[in-house]
């Protein structure tokens, strides 16, 4: 444990010593532009390993990081969430609540795609009407509410909206990407994508490497930050000691998800570990709607049983911070005031023994395929020395995904989520009593979240979430753990890079 | 000879049928496709649209003829994950998989047979113990460790070879290795224990007798004897490289029809699972039909009966 706390410490310290480089290279930011032609500071060529192929790069029907991680490279959306969580304006040059169901957007003007398509009120338009309608759209409830589609002028639009959802610009920010209308529509652009972001797309050899080569002229101040590479090769790696041997031969720059026993090897290597902080929790869900879990004592005492530090110290490597709650520091909700729970076992065998639980009970914990299945394992063993004895049952993700509410399916569910800048989705699926994949019901909360899904007012809305934080850590709707971080593998020349809280991988550098 | 191949050639298109409706069955038993296709949490409407785009909403019965329909020619409909059709996916993936088998069949051949020979003409002896020791190794090992060891002295320590990847033949080097390490194992020992049978049958002595050399015996005499055996290995192996491709792809990231098969079962994309299995299957029935063609072409004596045990022989 020892032995961690140390490498926790390098790899703060190598972050920092990241960040000072980047605020170095932003310094020449202004100059850069003016001399662009001469494009002298950035490098020729990066190569990244992602873990996943894209399934494509229509922004409606890819749903995972690594897919959105070229997308986000290619193309941009209307606004972005920075790096402590505050939402920043990209293509849009403003986005103001004309009222609680009326949202305006203004763009900046003068942009163009990657083709010299003008970005235009009707690309905005179209872009919406994409994900909302496309029939296999993967994010089209996030965007139903969305019931007319307004072009006010060459640079407005006004999304009238079936109800107030202070929560859209979230929904924008991941999930939005903004195409060229007559381009999109052609046969060609499934197979070569054109955007407006800081690289053009080159080529995709399925199964080996995407190419992207940098925007010749990318958005100035783009919050994105500017690219640092002529030209991007990404990978698909799914193996992580397989992204560390590339890392380590030199066939790759950047890695993602190094293994947290392979760290060590990595930074021995004269390679350096990135962690950063991804805006997102993992939890166990305690359902409310089945003894003993209906009994808030039960559900604190689980609480209490898990020794999260020491399960962050032994199986993160140390990264990551105990949570009170599910939400994720950066994000709406995020209270540091707020105490997580200390491990206590004694506590909890009390609340166990008051609940009429004295001699513990046995009950099954799911974890999807995709998960470490170390951490159930821990949390498990830390719960049986209360006298909760829990099976850990690995299931395929599609059947995990599925059986949210299966009242024959395991109570205790492992569950990471991200990204939380904006927890409204988390909360109406999995936390609201009419939640898709609820079983939780809390008349103390219900209140709460019905509030955070409709509140215009932000600092209103603010407040809502965390007073809503400090009702489910005391009534606990789950084994509350940690937050989630990146381990990225860097190589030595790799140049100044920031990486982002929503996990996409995009080579550039903001200051 | 014709009606021979004519005969084979309808028992590999009702192989290949039954395989298709196997398939077809098994994908829609796993669960509902639809589970994976839309996100954790999706509304019903949204779900119901879905179910829809994808003729998910339609009975089974009509979506199977539907299928097999299309099936019959070369459509197998769009991938669900590359919105794009499910035969290019796969077929774009096959010289990458047909390479790798290819190239660590071969392997397995040029370090099997040298080492089965060795063991097999000296049985007991300290080549035979140490030709049987890595046989064994080799049998033993696990692809996932294996590659993973090769990549950690190729590539990191000695950086002669790529990690990862499908670009040039130096990237086919070490999942060929890896892939090759069972068979290789395999046909050591069969090699070896046809030799040991055939240099203590008859007319080995009499060969001996005749004074020829103990090379030329081995060679002219022995050796043949282990040939169709070994035929009959090689043309089984089709199916275990195709399944041992889905491992040593994964490690290597290796660009072939093993790890698209992997993702494509793992997000239940099942255009791409169909097609992926029609087109391996029919790999393996030409194979099997090719080995047993081959077979009755060198022995004269299996011209009745099947060494692949297709059908029931019918000349």
């Amino acid at each position: 444990m020892e032995h961690f706390s140390t490498l926790m410490r390098r790899n703060v310290s190598r972050r920092t010593a990241l960040r000072g480089g980047l605020i170095g290279g932003l310094a020449l930011a202004t100059l850069r532009r003016s001399v662009w032609a001469a494009q002298s500071d950035l490098i020729p060529e990066v190569t990244i390993d992602l873990t996943a192929e894209p399934a494509n790069l229509d922004p409606a029907t890819t749903y995972d990081r690594d897919g959105w991680s070229v997308i986000h490279s290619v193309y941009d959306s209307l606004v972005q969430f920075g790096p402590d969580g505050e939402m920043e304006p990209l293509l849009a040059e403003s986005l103001t609540w004309l009222d609680p169901q009326t949202y305006e957007i203004k763009l900046r003007s003068g942009l163009t795609f990657h083709n010299g398509d003008p970005v235009d009120a009707a690309a905005v338009a179209f872009s919406v009407a994409h994900v909302r309608d496309h029939p296999a759209s993967q994010v089209a409830g996030q965007f139903a509410v969305i019931s007319d589609i307004e072009e006010v002028d060459s640079l407005t639009v006004r999304l009238k909206l079936s109800q107030p959802a202070p929560w859209l610009p979230a929904q924008m920010a991941a999930w939005l990407a903004i195409l060229p209308p007559g381009y999109a529509t052609s046969n060609e652009a499934l197979a070569k994508p054109v955007g407006t972001g800081p690289y053009r797309f080159v080529e995709w050899k399925p199964g080996e490497r995407i190419v992207l080569e940098v925007n010749p002229a990318p958005l100035a101040g783009s919050p994105k930050g500017q690219p640092i590479a002529e030209r991007v090769i990404v990978r698909f790696v799914p193996e992580g000691s397989t992204r560390v041997a590339d890392l380590l031969s030199g066939t790759s720059q950047l890695i993602r998800d190094v293994p947290v026993d392979q760290v060590g090897t990595v930074e021995d290597a004269g390679a350096t570990v990135v962690a950063a902080p991804i805006s997102g929790s993992a939890w166990i869900r305690i359902p409310t709607d089945v003894a003993p879990f209906s009994d808030v004592r039960v559900r604190q005492a689980l609480n209490y049983a898990v020794d999260v530090e020491a399960i962050i110290d032994a199986l993160l490597g140390g990264n990551g911070q105990r949570l009170p709650n599910i939400f994720a520091p950066g994000g709406l909700g995020f209270d540091p005031s707020l105490e997580p729970y200390p491990y206590d076992p004694e506590r909890a065998k009390a609340l166990l023994a008051e609940a009429g639980y004295g001699d513990g009970f046995e009950t099954a914990l799911d974890i999807a395929a995709s998960e470490h299945q170390d951490i159930s394992e821990a949390v498990a063993g830390q719960l049986g020395e209360v006298g909760v004895k829990v099976t850990v049952q690995r299931q395929e993700l599609a059947n995990f995904n599925a059986t949210w509410t299966d009242p024959e399916s395991a109570p205790l569910r492992m569950v990471t989520w991200r990204p939380l800048f904006d927890p409204y989705t988390l909360l109406s699926l999995i936390f609201s009593n009419q939640g898709f994949l609820s079983r939780h019901n809390n008349p103390n909360a219900q209140p709460l979240i019905d509030a955070f899904a409709t509140e215009v007012d932000p600092s209103k809305r603010a407040e809502v979430a965390r007073q809503l934080g400090a009702v489910l850590r005391d009534e606990p709707a789950a084994i509350y753990l940690y937050s989630l971080t990146g381990l990225y593998g860097v190589a030595a020349n790799f140049p100044a890079w920031t990486p982002r809280p929503d996990e996409y991988i995009i080579p550039t550098v903001r200051g | 000879m014709l009606s021979l191949f004519l005969t084979r050639l309808l028992t590999a298109l009702a192989v290949l049928l039954v395989v298709t409706s196997l398939v077809f069955g098994l994908v829609h038993l796993s669960g509902d496709p639809l589970d994976a296709l839309v996100p954790p949490g999706a509304t019903p409407e949204q779900t119901a649209r879905m179910r829809e785009h994808y003729g998910l909403d339609r009975p089974l019965a009509v979506q199977y003829g539907t299928f097999l329909l299309n099936a019959i020619q070369g459509d197998f409909g769009e991938s669900w994950r590359a919105q794009r059709p499910a035969m290019t996916v796969v077929l774009e993936r096959l010289p990458h998989t047909l390479a790798l088998a290819g190239s660590s069949i071969v392997l397995a051949l040029l370090i099997g047979v040298p080492l089965g020979i060795v063991a097999g003409t000296r049985p007991g002896g300290v080549a035979d113990a140490v030709a049987t020791g890595i046989a064994l190794l080799g049998q033993a090992v696990p692809g996932f460790w294996l590659g993973t060891l090769l990549i950690l002295l190729f590539a990191v320590r000695l950086h002669w070879l790529p990690a990862s990847g499908g670009e040039g033949a130096k990237a086919l080097i070490l999942p060929a290795a890896t892939l090759a390490a069972y068979p290789t194992a395999t046909i050591t020992r069969l090699l070896r224990s046809a030799l040991i049978e055939a240099l203590s049958a008859d007319f080995i002595r009499t060969a001996r007798a005749k004074g020829l050399s103990p090379r030329t015996v081995v060679r002219r005499h022995a050796l043949p004897h282990a040939v169709l055996p070994l035929l009959a290995f090689v043309g089984l192996q089709a199916g275990f490289l195709a399944g041992g491709a889905v491992v040593v792809e994964g490690v290597f990231a290796y660009p072939g029809i093993g790890l698209l098969a992997l993702q494509a079962v793992s997000s239940r994309d099942i255009p791409v699972i169909q097609a992926g299995v029609v087109i391996v299957a029919t790999g393996i029935i030409l194979i099997s039909m090719a080995v047993d063609l081959l077979a009755r072409w060198l022995d004269p004596r299996l011209r009745t009966a099947s060494i692949m045990g297709l059908d029931g022989g019918a000349a």
